[in-house]
């Protein structure tokens, strides 16, 4: 990994085109500014983890879940909207 | 002439043949996914049912159930932001749907929908406050 070191308004560039700006250090927390093209998705890391759990889970659907979740539907009162 | 389709055969889900129009196209994949790249978006197994099937034609053997939130969360598609020059009905919202063990506790998405372009047959999975939303709202209720 590649660790530099920055002061309160420094910059580093990430190619031509992504800008990270340090605008602020206060005790165990940092405000970064970031500036890139549309096309580049910029997530917290700890909510693109969650998406991505997500995201396989959901993608772990079985044939036979999807044939009990029509029976619960087709259960009446079960099949209620929240 | 007929309309041109492609032929999706899933161990798991079936055999489909699907109008190449109607795939709908993921350029950047899910979010932590990126090889979700074309989907289609089959029926309800259940005429009626909110949930519909979103399987992967580039990897048959996977599916998503999703849903329109507004079934059930009122307001939410209109939180979703759209292309700029999408009107109202060029762009559907769809929230994925994770069903576990026991179906009755399924839960939505709603911190990361799935928004889709009806011109381009283009989506993106696009990630909402996580300050408001998260990736579990449960569907139904829990009695």
């Amino acid at each position: 990994m590649l660790i530099l070191t920055r002061k309160s308004g420094e910059v580093i560039r990430i190619g031509e085109t992504i800008v990270l700006r340090v605008l602020e250090v206060r005790g165990q927390q940092v405000r970064l500014g970031i500036e890139a093209p549309a096309s580049v998705r910029i997530y917290r890391e700890e909510v693109y983890l969650a998406i991505q759990r997500e995201n396989r889970q959901a993608a772990a659907v079985s044939s036979e879940q999807l044939d009990e979740l029509s029976a619960l539907l087709e259960g009446g009162g079960t099949g209620q909207k929240r | 002439m007929s309309e041109e389709t492609i032929r999706i055969v899933s161990r798991r889900f079936g055999t489909y043949d699907i109008p190449t129009s109607q795939i709908i196209r993921f350029p950047e994949g899910l979010v932590g996914l990126p090889e979700i790249r074309e989907v289609a978006l089959l029926e309800p197994r259940t005429p009626g049912s909110p949930f519909r099937y979103l399987l992967c034609a580039n990897q048959p053997e996977v599916a998503f159930v999703v849903c329109a939130p507004d079934d059930f969360f009122p307001g939410y598609s209109a939180e979703v932001p759209k292309p700029e020059d999408a009107g109202a009905e060029d762009i559907v919202v769809l929230v994925l749907v994770t069903v576990p063990q026991r179906p009755r506790e399924m839960t939505a998405n709603l911190l990361a929908p799935l928004v889709i372009d009806c011109r381009s047959r283009e989506g993106r999975q696009v990630v909402l406050d996580a300050a408001r939303f998260t990736t579990r709202h449960r569907l139904l209720s829990e009695s």
